[in-house]
């Protein structure tokens, strides 16, 4: 449901004049809601941007997420990203 | 890579099954269009807001309504210097324990400062929003909570948005 919340989020921020784009672990729920786009990962729900303690990771992943909005073309636009889970050499620290 | 319609269809199908034994009142909501915005400028030249729905909120704000069976539609703007131990996670509905040890999992906050400082991303937000996903008829969110989040991320000079689930 988390997923149909940013959906009907995203579309009213786009419908602002704001450019989005959205990160999924549910696509089926994505799809069916509606968005401009969206960047697909077959993550756990709770870790869509990745595993803990993996700085490296969330920022692949979230630069990668945000080049969609200047590489899509057309509303709809949902991207399978080319990660995979527990692949990633584990990182220390990396935080605040 | 683009998505397999059929494997999204099957996937749908499932989800639909599942929400419907689940939650009896859950109302299916989507967007009656799909609205479309050019970014019309870099990346590296705008202003980027995080909005996240896994039930993100300041430690020190009221947590979400976690017992109401209709869901919490309400938001938390989290400022965008905001250290992460101050941000905690309230949610019952996913496993909150990833983001608890580590809030970039769902809200990358830390991970946007990172972009700005290697220049990909202009600028972070002044402030973010946090909401809690779990809210079984959107109405609410079409109605309140997302057109009152665009009007404040629009009136911030906001020129783009990343929408995390938990």
């Amino acid at each position: 449901m988390c997923h149909q919340s940013v959906g009907l989020v995203q579309n009213a921020l786009e419908a602002a004049g704001i450019a989005t784009v959205s990160v999924s672990v549910r696509p089926e729920i994505t799809a069916y809601v509606g968005v401009p786009r969206a960047a697909y990962l077959r993550f756990p729900t709770g870790q869509p941007l990745g595993e803990v303690g993996q700085p490296h990771q969330h920022e692949a992943i979230t630069q990668a997420a945000l080049q969609l909005i200047e590489t899509a073309k057309e509303p709809g636009t949902i991207v399978e990203l080319p990660f995979r889970w527990r692949r990633m050499p584990r990182v220390v620290g990396g935080g605040d | 890579m683009l998505l397999d319609p059929e494997e999204l269809n099957r996937k749908h199908q499932r989800w639909i099954a599942l929400v419907t034994e689940m939650h009896a009142e859950f109302q299916f909501t989507r967007n009656a269009s799909v609205a479309w915005t050019n970014l019309g400028k870099p990346l590296s030249e705008s202003t980027v807001a995080l909005v996240c729905t896994a039930g993100i909120h300041l430690k020190s704000q009221p947590a979400y309504d976690l017992l109401n069976p209709h869901g919490d539609w309400s938001f938390r703007e989290i400022p965008g210097d905001a250290p992460a131990q101050a941000i905690g996670v309230s949610h019952s509905h996913y496993d909150t324990e990833a983001p608890q040890r580590d809030i970039d999992c769902v809200f990358p906050i830390r991970t946007l400062r990172t972009l700005v400082a290697r220049g990909v991303v202009g600028a972070a937000a002044k402030t973010h929003y946090g909401m809690m996903g779990f809210v079984p008829n959107g109405t609410p969110i079409v109605e309140e909570t997302a057109p009152e989040i665009a009007r404040r991320l629009a009136a911030d000079g906001v020129d783009a948005a990343l929408l995390t689930p938990g």
